[in-house]
């Protein structure tokens, strides 16, 4: 098929696509595009009829303006170079191209009458002063994964500037998409709430960043940033890494029971086609562990063993491959699979005692895709590049009783799925009123340090049983023109059809009535689409990006009447970049949608211990959530390897859902489009590359974030009971800090290596030798919280005080070996190295981690007035040391009462109120 | 794979080594010891079991001995449920206390009485359930569990029941396994009663007759056993075919072999008073004589047996020989042990009050039984 061909073909697809779909997220893209101009040098005449090649391959081909573009070049490091009869070739040896970005390289060509052999530069092209990159964006690499004291997609993208774990710029969890290879992935239902599902093996990881400005109109589903993530292909020959961490020989304080293994292996299989595949599966005996100081009562059972918490184990699956299929020289197929399990034992304070009965959960993901790329000949007219994507993507997620126990076969690792009670009946949807069957009742237990019936619970779980499934199948088509001289043209859509069931039951154990509520449950299959058009020019200096987005989303509902039908937006984005004196300027708008989750259209019933209530009604008409963002950045190099970046930006958030009052009842509440609030920040990053055994890198970002209601699930407007006239008050609108209104934030990061031949040598081997090392400093303001009194009812205005700042720093310390001829390395990760107890959560009644002693002592007397009974000697209740005459009885106040008061200290401990302790991972890894 | 030379043996070492530490195992997290005890509170005989300031009553032993099952009353709960525990066979703390059987007893009082468990390891019980504060059951049952969950169990015979010929049975007491398909008790009347005008509503219960229970397969009536009217106890004998029972108002105590009919007394205590609440073991009988018992006719009840706990004596049946156990005040319902070498009662104790005459000022003392007992074990093992 000649290069015009394609062009109609692939023109034709476009037209096709346009017609047919509207759009909707457009996936990030895993490639970029190389662009410059060729002249003479000397002259500086502008040469044309250059061919520019990337990686040997002719990639375009300069017109007469000299200029040339090769786009779709996959992310990664390639070697670029430009050739013409009469001139001495260049070569760019070391031109890094990132995802989604374009990097300029220029050339100049000496002309020669006789043949010389080409020009190496090995200086990497220096994307920073690129005008056309108009996005902040924030790279990790595999080799940031490999190096730094991180384990995960997640951790590394947390340090990136304006990040709080997965809260960016301020917002809510699950305002960001994440975009994979291109195609867009998102956890529609409950991305508020819950986790993506899916989780890349890192070994697996071609690149990562994290864009969080006014990002391209082909970007939607997003209000705070999305997360691009490019796989890697497999290479040219077979290569690949194992590895094995644990923390086994570090004993109790750092043992928590981590086991993890990590496979990877790809090279060509056959016709060249290629393949890679990993295997990343890890264990942790306590998978959310917390630097809570030990009790001091010697009766806690945690006393002795204040480290590891029981029942609160963590198990992650997760397993992925790709197939690269050459269909022919234009033409390349791509087929991505993944799978992901992470279950998990939570530990709970009230079954501490009866760990058998607390909840797991677990949440599986998969993920199936391809993507098909067409594209013109490097010396087309009409230079197209067509990609076309498939996905479908399935997430499940239970949450119970563990029916059964576990079997661990190595650590923290079973090897096999948990199952709840009840989770055929929560498949089934049933929305009987019975109870659930095998559910009972809880009772207290008697099998605490203090023997009364009080706080802690035994018997049976507490009756609650949640399931959800959300599927998507996605179709995406996006297109490349640069038929036109000096502009870039991207057009594309897609479309998505997806299938919501969800079922809530609360109180199992009983049936429904006046005191429990009906089991929330839903059935619907929503439809999105969105199309873009988004244009990109450089007139000398100034680079210029506009686009426009259309998304439009339709929840389906089973009642048609209750759903007004489609919601649709179209979003504005435009962004202007100039080169001044060394630095880049970037100024850019931009106006985002998102579909409010999911969960939001459908009833919630939750057991909620707040007065915010237990139910909150769905909305079948919520509409987009809305956010419009003003960006200036600058970036600079004020030395060679030194760059700073500099950004301000202002967000303000329309439409964002959260729980409308009915009446003046709390708890008649329904879901609605009803919060707005402003983000506001800025972001400086300095890096410096490493070069020379060193490098850095410090952010920091210094943001407010602001709205009329916190959390979805409280109120927008508060209301008030006023304690003397008893009258019920509803304020006027007014913003408070939001959850995740993180003020300052520095993120410090520090990489060496020691040279290979310096150190005292011991027995032949200098140990030191080779030695790399990162460490990373976190310096982070107090989040807000709401203080409340003894009543939880609020103390001054939502999330009006905060947390003490909080702090870490970590490190990673490598050892590469080769053995033989085989390259491996040894690998210490200490987290938290000086083991700082930051406080991450306070009570709302005290604003400490810890209750007060009047609040222990109120609970403590209100427990013993519901069991004053004497406890005799037979009981299991019975507890000798606090029979104090001897009678064989626990009898009175003077017996029983320090019995409950030290129930409550038990009860109230503030476990989760820490962040993790230190935590050390020693690692062994082989490379082939 | 190999090594280069020998540089690379401490590198080797290093990685061998960091193979090794995989080895290694993983800490525990924290985990909570039992607080319980197998010893009793006080170990002076008879062992003092149960300290409950409600009832406990209905004590069995486990087939194997190696724990006994009883009623326990709780204070502490709302609904005053009679829950089944179990203790340990030595006394200590009780190893399980099963309450409401169902999720919908949650919202009633439910009483489990009279349990007892076949050599199989079924469990067969007396469960009765009223709202919350009444005083009638408004449901009982003979009910037979698989296990010693009560939670398992389906009732197999309702009560009351009526047999052609005899008055309403209300009540069902010495619940036994005949073999592991056959149950045999006392079936009998239960009222509620008040000694006086100002006394607290109290349980009375009488017997009828003994009775059988076929459970396989079930059937709906049970039969009586001839020669039984107003009986007071039944204990199985060393086969299922044989049966020892007390009468009403009677000081003997009675075998009869069932498949024959033919009946011997067994042993008389004649002087000491009115036996009932046999129980045998092997040669080994024990039974409540005498104390604070009597039987009449009530012009409402007809002949009835009032009884609020007696001495405890164990014969040897070959040989006659009967000792009386000591104990502080009066006991009920003693249980043999397996083997035969323990044996525990519920005990009552003696209450007693001081009044004086408003006329003439003397001091009486008056003398009382608790309605709420406790159980005593005597270890005739023991040194």
């Amino acid at each position: 098929m000649s290069s015009d061909r394609y062009a109609a073909a692939g023109a034709r697809l476009l037209l096709a696509g346009c017609a047919l779909l509207g759009g909707g997220s457009l996936a990030a893209q895993s490639e970029g595009a190389v662009a410059g101009r060729v002249r003479e040098q000397g002259s500086g005449r502008s040469l044309d009829a250059v061919q520019v090649l990337v990686d040997e391959r002719v990639g375009a081909v300069s017109d007469t303006g000299g200029l040339y573009r090769v786009r779709g070049v996959r992310t990664g490091w390639h070697r670029v170079a430009a050739r013409l009869i009469g001139y001495r070739g260049v070569v760019l040896d070391s031109v890094f191209v990132r995802a989604g970005a374009t990097v300029t390289a220029d050339f100049e060509l000496e002309a020669s009458a006789v043949e010389l052999a080409p020009l190496v530069v090995t200086a990497p092209v220096d994307e920073l002063l690129d005008p056309l990159a108009t996005s902040t964006e924030q790279k990790i690499s595999a080799d940031d994964l490999r190096n730094l004291p991180v384990s995960s997609l997640e951790e590394a993208i947390a340090l990136s500037a304006g990040t709080v774990g997965q809260s960016y710029r301020g917002g809510r969890i699950g305002e960001e998409s994440f975009i994979l290879d291109g195609l867009g992935v998102k956890n529609q239902l409950d991305a508020a709430t819950g986790g993506l599902g899916l989780r890349i093996p890192p070994d697996l990881l071609g690149e990562a960043s994290l864009v969080t400005n006014g990002f391209s109109a082909r970007y939607g589903q997003a209000l705070s940033g999305l997360v691009n993530v490019v796989t890697r292909d497999p290479g040219e020959a077979w290569d690949g890494r194992a590895a094995i961490e644990t923390d086994r020989p570090f004993g109790d304080g750092l043992d928590r029971g981590l086991d993890r293994v990590a496979l990877r292996a790809g090279g060509p299989v056959a016709a060249g086609i290629g393949f890679v595949g990993a295997i990343d599966v890890a264990g942790r005996l306590d998978d959310d562990p917390v630097n809570a100081p030990a009790p001091t009562n010697p009766r806690d059972p945690r006393s002795t063993q204040p480290d590891l918490l029981p029942h609160n184990s963590g198990e992650q699956w997760n397993g992925a491959a790709k197939l690269v299929v050459p269909v022919t020289s234009g033409a390349v197929l791509r087929v991505f699979g993944i799978h992901s399990e992470d279950q998990r034992l939570l530990f709970d304070p009230a079954y501490k005692y009866a760990l058998d009965f607390a909840p797991v959960q677990r949440l599986r993901g998969d993920l199936v895709s391809g993507h098909l790329q067409l594209r013109t000949g490097p010396s087309s007219h009409t230079p197209i590049i067509v990609d076309l994507r498939g996905g479908r993507f399935v997430r499940e997620f239970v949450r119970g009783q563990l029916d059964g126990t576990v079997d661990y076969q190595v650590g923290a690792i079973s090897g096999s799925r948990f199952h709840v009670v009840g989770e055929e009946h929560a498949r089934a949807q049933s929305s009987s009123a019975d109870p659930v069957e095998r559910f009972g009742q809880p009772t207290l237990s008697d099998a605490t340090p203090w023997g009364v019936p009080a706080f802690f619970l035994a018997g049976a779980s507490r009756g609650e049983l949640g399931w959800n499934r959300f599927g998507e199948t996605r179709l995406q088509l996006d297109a490349t023109y640069g038929g036109i001289r000096r502009l870039d043209l991207f057009v594309g859509g897609e479309f998505a059809s997806q299938q919501v069931r969800t079922y809530q039951r609360v109180l199992g154990f009983l049936p429904v009535g006046d005191s429990v509520p009906p089991a929330a449950i839903s059935t619907f299959s929503p439809r999105s689409m969105a199309g873009y058009i988004e244009a990109q020019t450089r007139v000398a200096d100034i680079a210029v990006t506009a686009g426009v987005r259309y998304d439009q989303f339709d929840a389906r509902t089973e009642s048609a009447a209750e759903s007004r039908g489609a919601q649709r937006k179209v979003s504005p984005r435009f962004a202007v970049s100039t080169v001044l004196q060394g630095a880049t300027f970037v100024a850019s708008y931009g106006q985002f949608t998102q579909a409010p989750d999911y969960q939001f259209l459908v009833d919630a019933a939750f057991d909620d211990t707040t007065r915010t209530g237990r139910f909150r009604r769905g909305n079948p008409n919520i509409g987009f959530e809305r956010a419009t963002q003003y960006e200036f950045s600058l970036r600079i190099r004020p030395r060679d390897a030194l760059s700073v970046r500099v950004g301000v930006y202002q967000k303000r958030l329309t439409g964002l859902v959260a729980s409308v009052p009915i009446g003046i009842n709390p708890d008649s509440t329904i879901f609605g489009n009803a919060d707005a609030g402003t983000t506001r920040g800025l972001e400086v990053l300095a890096e410096r590359e490493m070069r020379n055994g060193y490098g850095f890198r410090v952010a920091y970002t210094l943001s407010q974030a602001k709205a009329t209601s916190t959390d979805a699930f409280l109120l927008n407007r508060l209301i008030v009971v006023n304690p003397q006239t008893g009258d019920t008050n509803r304020p006027a609108r007014a913003e408070f800090p939001l959850d995740f209104d993180q003020r300052h934030t520095l993120t410090a990061l520090a990489r060496g290596k020691v040279p290979s031949n310096i150190g005292p040598k011991i027995l032949g081997v200098r140990p030191v030798a080779g030695l790399e090392g990162a460490v990373v400093l976190r310096l982070l303001s107090g989040l807000p919280f709401s203080l409340a009194d003894t009543t939880d009812s609020l103390l001054g205005l939502p999330n009006g005080s905060r947390l003490p700042g909080s702090s870490t720093v970590d490190l990673l310390v490598r050892r590469p070996l080769r053995l033989g001829r085989t390259a491996g390395g040894l690998y210490l990760d200490v987290r938290n190295l000086l083991n700082r107890r930051n406080v991450v959560a306070v009570r709302r009644d005290s604003g400490e981690p810890q209750p007060t002693d009047a609040a222990i002592l109120r609970m403590a007397e209100a427990a013993y007035a519901t069991h004053p009974e004497k406890i005799p000697f037979e009981s299991s209740r019975y507890r000798r040391s606090a029979d104090l005459n001897g009678d064989g009885y626990l009898s009175g106040r003077e017996e029983l009462f320090p019995l409950y008061v030290a129930a409550a200290r038990d009860y109230t401990q503030p476990l989760f109120a820490y962040g993790p302790p230190r935590l050390v991972r020693l690692g062994v890894e082989l490379l082939f | 794979m190999a090594i280069a030379s020998t540089k690379d043996l401490p590198r080797a070492a290093l990685v061998a080594g960091a193979f090794l530490a995989l080895a290694c195992g993983h800490s525990d997290p924290f985990s909570t010891p039992p607080f319980g005890t197998s010893q009793p509170f006080d170990p002076t005989p008879p062992i003092r079991l149960t300290l409950n300031e409600a009832a406990d009553r209905g004590a069995s032993w486990l087939p194997d001995g190696s724990a006994l099952l009883y009623s326990a009353q709780q204070l502490g709960r709302a609904d005053a449920d009679v829950c089944l525990a179990e203790l340990p066979p030595t006394g200590g703390s009780q190893r399980r206390l099963s309450c409401d059987p169902t999720l919908a007893d949650a919202e009633v009082s439910n009483a489990i009485e009279s349990p007892a468990v076949s050599a199989s390891g079924s469990l067969a019980f007396v469960k009765a359930s009223s709202s919350i504060g009444g005083t009638n059951p408004s449901r009982e049952a003979v009910a037979v569990a698989p296990g010693l969950d009560p939670a398992t169990a389906s009732e197999v015979r309702s009560i009351p029941y009526t047999i052609i010929g005899d008055p309403t049975y209300t009540g069902v007491t010495s619940l036994r396994w005949l073999s592991d398909t056959r149950l045999v008790y006392v079936g009998g009347r239960t009222v509620l009663r008040r000694a006086c005008p100002d006394c607290r509503l109290d349980t009375l219960a009488s017997g009828l007759k003994v009775s059988i229970l076929e459970l396989a397969p079930l059937t709906a009536t049970p039969a009586t056993v001839p020669g039984t009217d107003f009986a007071s106890g039944v204990a199985v004998g060393s086969s299922p075919d044989e049966i020892y029972y007390t009468l009403g108002g009677d000081s003997r105590v009675f075998r009869r072999l069932l498949s024959t009919g033919e009946v011997s007394v067994v042993h008389d205590f004649g002087e000491a008073g009115i036996v009932r609440d046999v129980h045998v073991v092997g040669r080994r009988l024990a039974a409540t004589v005498g104390g604070r018992v009597a039987f009449s006719t009530d012009p409402v009840l007809g002949p009835t047996q009032w009884d609020s706990g007696g001495i405890v004596h164990v014969v040897d049946i070959p040989s006659g020989s009967d000792i009386e156990l000591p104990g502080p005040g009066l006991f009920r319902r003693p249980a043999f042990s397996p083997l035969g070498d323990r044996l525990v009662a519920e005990g009552y104790a003696l209450i007693f009050s001081g009044r004086v005459d408003p006329i003439t000022s003397e001091q009486h003392v008056d003398t009382t039984v608790s309605r709420a007992g406790d159980l005593y074990l005597y270890d005739f093992a023991a040194p």
